[in-house]
């Protein structure tokens, strides 16, 4: 039968049942891109040395260093091992560490109001941070060299590195300015006997990638701020020998500096010295050489990259810190309602009058004949008058046969041909014989006085519905153990807010209670989503009528045992979700209790349901690059706050609930691979929506793909675990082993795949 | 699909004693009659085909960005040093012109026609006191030929207590590429 519908289908819908694939392709790229901009800015953010440069630093060997080298003249080619000095009575004046935003044109200015030229040693990341100074260095007609990327000690960086250190900088010079340099300031450098080892196999390195090494002979010593005269000094030669004099333009308050140029330059041009770029005072060819086209547009392109994900970056960092604040500011609110919740409804007599009239208890049931009749039996142990009326929606299990063979009083079932759990619950309300509803999912067992406590809030005539509280019966395993703590969670924090902030999204269609009139006024339950207990709770709550949290009504639920079960209910609860959001979306303007929804719960949902977990897979990078370049401490220590938060609220949720907190040891296992599923199912949920995209279970094929459950359905309580609820991955087998008693055994031997979301959406963020 | 709320409403009894509904009923919530596709499914295809090309309007920047990223990660400008005086004073070849006949490996460094000019002077300049030809054209900025030009007049002297202050200037036109 269903194949002919399907079929039918298939003819009239024009949508191709091609699974969408771009937001997994979209998704990776993205999370690459990131990661490729994080490692970058990492690299010239975190590497970066900021040591000063004439800071004192552990002295090497100097043993292989040519003796030619260490008394030869400050400018080396490492290659060949030559150098050459400045002539006499000539000085460089050489600048580290820019191009600063605030004191290279200070001294650029100084240069050029005494007509001098001097070299700048650009560090590679300054000049991709400010391309303009670079240029005006060039164009003031100074010599530019470079300092390497990331000041970065060449001779302790390994070979890569420094090849990686001299073609990066070489490329931000090549970008901002349009030509290439040769001259090398190798930081922490000084003079040609103080080379070390290390740094000589740094300056040979560098020769053999064409550069020319340019120590100093005369330090100023400027980074010390020792006072102008003493730079003045320190800057002086002693004697009519050429100098190449060290300064820095940036790394500091440089305003000694400037001051000190203005009066060294008239002062030394008085004694008869001339001031030249290096290249000039060594009496060499200019080194500096027009880049060529493609290295000007690499260096463009290196620079805009770093831009940009500066950019980006602090764009991030600022959402992921709003993130962070947003969801400690959830999580004080949970608690301080949670709070509330329980003083207001502990004092009792909160509903008026008890509610004893009975109740019509609907069991929807396709393909349940697991765990129909455990489901049956324990509604009929109610301490309560109940009708029960089993909807068999087309079964081919034999799940109706099951439920007459058992002959109970007081239960029906009524047949239908398989369309869907909407139409099975609409069967059910327009049998029911009760003005008071509660629908059970078919895998769901009650507790004795569920029935009982579900319907006493109906005393108060505003209420339409009420949700229980579901609780899941197999936590063996850490997916069952988890899903255990966020229903506990979700049920006894999020929900009292829900409560009490009168915006109840969802009622869970495995325990829930409901007015019939309040259905009937709304037109039954719609079958327009995949989530028809939200949408039915939106559209209740849209129509004026309370919704309420009965946390005393106890179901106990089968949780889905295996990743790709999970995978398969989250995607449907969380697209229904979205489904039931949109369509209910004008209740953001409207007013009374429909606005209540609207603006609270509706924007809560979308808040921390929707757009923080979207926003999750960032935090897991940023997680990464912070554990690699940042301080790991800190990091871990940020995310032991937020788990530690997370602890408490379980805490508190389990305590309220009466649970042992046993269970939440498995937090912080969590992070790991649970919040990825959700987030990564978010994500899916939200693409399928907006490219709406048929789901393989909408409509017609919504039971295509289910299997008929296997094993006996009468093994209630007796029955030892499970052997599907032995899951198959390992490492939670693993964990499962390592908890000696398990307090709960599942009420039938397989999980059957519900084909209906029980959704209980227990609300407990993904987002984190 | 099947739809029971009609006949379900013909079955409804009215409830003595309730209201008619909660106080601040307002839309009656019915909408969803109206509406029986699902929510979101767009069955035209137009949609999905639209997300796709978004897609890939974000993915070839992105992809395009990590490209470029790993382009300037594994390139770079070659640069060349300049001619350094060679400390072997046997090398030493005592005629500027020497520079001339080794010139083809200069345009090489990605500058183009002007550096071939450029060197060959400025290695004569130094060399041999030569100040006419002292780096003059050599920069492209106008403001440093005053500076260079007195230069090499003492050129010799400094250079002269660590390096010789001969050279070879054909010998060390390509020293980078040496091993």
């Amino acid at each position: 039968m269903s194949k002919n519908r399907r079929r039918a289908r298939g003819r009239r819908g024009s949508v191709r049942n091609v699974p969408l694939r771009t937001h997994w392709l979209l998704l990776t790229t993205l999370v690459l891109t990131l990661s490729a901009a994080l490692l970058l800015q990492g690299y010239t953010q975190h590497m970066f040395d900021s040591t000063a440069d004439g800071a004192e630093r552990e002295q090497g060997p100097a043993q292989a260093v040519p003796a030619q080298i260490s008394s030869g003249g400050p400018v080396i080619e490492g290659a060949a091992g030559r150098t050459a000095g400045p002539q006499a009575r000539t000085i460089a004046l050489t600048f580290d560490d820019g191009p600063d935003p605030l004191w290279t044109p200070q001294i650029l200015d100084v240069l050029r109001r005494n007509g001098v030229h001097a070299t700048f040693f650009a560090v590679g990341t300054q000049v991709a941070a400010h391309p303009e100074l670079a240029r005006r260095i060039v164009a003031d007609g100074h010599q530019i060299g470079l300092h390497t990327f990331t000041h970065t000690n060449l001779g302790t960086a390994p070979g890569w590195r420094r090849s990686l250190e001299l073609r990066e900088s070489q490329l931000a010079v090549a970008g901002a300015t349009g030509v290439t340099s040769p001259l090398l300031r190798p930081p922490y450098s000084s003079t040609s006997d103080a080379l070390t080892d290390a740094d000589w196999s740094a300056v040979q390195s560098a020769g053999e990638h064409g550069y020319l090494t340019v120590l100093t002979t005369q330090d100023s010593e400027d980074w010390r701020r020792p006072g102008v005269a003493q730079i003045v000094a320190n800057s002086t030669p002693k004697d009519q020998a050429g100098q190449i004099v060290l300064m820095h333009d940036a790394g500091g308050d440089r305003s000694q500096t400037v001051t000190a140029l203005e009066q060294l330059i008239p002062k030394l041009k008085a004694a008869g010295f001339r001031f030249g770029t290096v290249s000039e005072a060594t009496a060499l060819p200019d080194p500096v050489q027009r880049a060529s086209a493609a290295d000007h547009w690499q260096g463009l392109a290196l620079i805009t990259a770093l831009r940009t994900s500066d950019w980006v970056l602090a764009a991030l960092s600022w959402l992921l810190w709003a993130a962070g604040a947003i969801s400690v500011l959830r999580a004080v609110a949970v608690l301080v309602a949670a709070r509330r919740h329980k003083r207001m409804r502990g004092r009792g007599k909160a509903w008026g009058k008890p509610v004893t009239e009975p109740v019509t208890v609907i069991v929807p049931a396709y393909n349940e004949s697991a765990g129909i009749e455990a489901a049956v039996r324990s509604l009929l142990a109610s301490d309560h008058p109940v009708e029960i009326i089993v909807v068999d929606d087309g079964s081919t299990d034999g799940t109706a046969d099951l439920v007459e063979a058992l002959r109970l009083p007081g239960v029906r079932v009524i047949r239908q041909q398989n369309a869907g759990k909407p139409a099975a619950l609409n069967t059910g309300i327009a049998a029911a014989s009760c003005n008071l509803l509660v629908m059970v999912d078919g895998d769901t067992v009650f507790e004795p006085d569920a029935v009982r406590m579900i319907v006493q809030p109906f005393a108060n005539r505003r209420v339409g519905a009420v949700s229980g509280n579901a609780k899941v019966v197999n936590r063996g395993g850490l997916l069952g153990r988890w899903q255990h703590i966020e229903y506990v969670v979700g049920f006894n924090l999020d929900r009292r807010l829900f409560d009490l902030a009168e915006c109840m999204p969802t009622v869970p269609g495995a325990v829930g209670a409901f007015r019939r009139e309040a259905l009937l006024r709304i037109g039954g339950v719609s079958d327009t989503t995949l989530a028809e207990d939200t949408d039915l709770t939106m559209a209740l709550c849209r129509d004026g009528w309370r919704v309420v949290y009965e946390e005393r009504a106890k179901a106990w639920t089968e949780a889905p045992a295996s990743l790709g079960a999970l995978w398969k209910q989250r995607y449907r609860w969380c697209y229904g979700t979205l489904q039931a959001m949109w369509k209910h979306r004008g209740a953001l303007t409207q007013r009374g209790q429909a606005g209540k929804l609207g603006r609270r719960g509706l924007l809560y949902l979308l808040m921390f349901q929707v757009l923080l977990p979207l926003l999750a897979p960032v935090v897991d990078v940023f997680a990464v690059y912070g554990l690699v370049f940042l301080d790991p401490v800190r990091i871990i220590g940020l995310w032991s706050a937020f788990l530690l938060l997370q602890v408490a609220m379980g805490l508190y949720a389990f305590r309220l609930d009466k649970e042992r907190p046993g269970a939440l040891w498995s937090l912080p296992l969590q992070q790991f691979v649970y919040r990825q599923l959700m987030y990564l199912v978010v994500i899916q949920s939200v693409f399928t929506a907006i490219a709406g995209s048929r789901l393989r279970w909408q409509r017609m094929e919504r039971y295509g793909s289910l299997t008929v459950p296997a094993g006996s359905p009468l093994q209630a309580t007796t029955a030892p675990t499970p052997q599907s609820l032995a899951l198959a991955d390992s490492w939670v087998e693993e964990a499962r082993s390592a908890v000696p008693a398990m307090q709960y055994q599942g009420y039938h031997s397989a999980i059957p795949e519900t084909p209906w979301s029980q959704y209980h959406d227990p609300g407990q963020g993904d987002a984190r | 699909m099947t739809r029971h709320s009609g006949t379900v409403h013909e079955d409804t009894r009215p409830i003595p004693g309730l209201p008619q509904g909660p106080p601040d009923a307002g839309a009656p919530g019915l909408e969803h009659h109206g509406d029986p596709s699902p929510v979101f499914v767009d069955t035209s295809g137009r949609r999905q085909r639209r997300v796709r090309r978004l897609g890939w309007v974000l993915v070839v920047p992105a992809a395009a960005y990590v490209l470029l990223l790993l382009s300037t990660l594994l390139g770079g400008p070659t640069v060349h040093s300049p001619l350094l005086p060679d400390q072997q004073p046997a090398a030493a070849m005592p005629s500027p012109p020497a520079a001339d006949p080794d010139p083809a490996p200069e345009p090489s460094t990605a500058s183009g026609t002007p550096s071939a000019t450029r060197t060959a002077p400025a290695n004569a300049a130094r060399t041999t006191p030569n100040p006419t030809g002292a780096a003059a054209p050599a920069t492209p900025t106008a403001g440093s030929a005053s500076s260079t030009s007195a230069g090499p007049t003492a050129a010799a002297t400094p250079v002269a207590g660590h390096g010789k202050p001969s050279s070879a200037p054909g010998q060390s036109n390509k020293p980078s590429t040496k091993p």
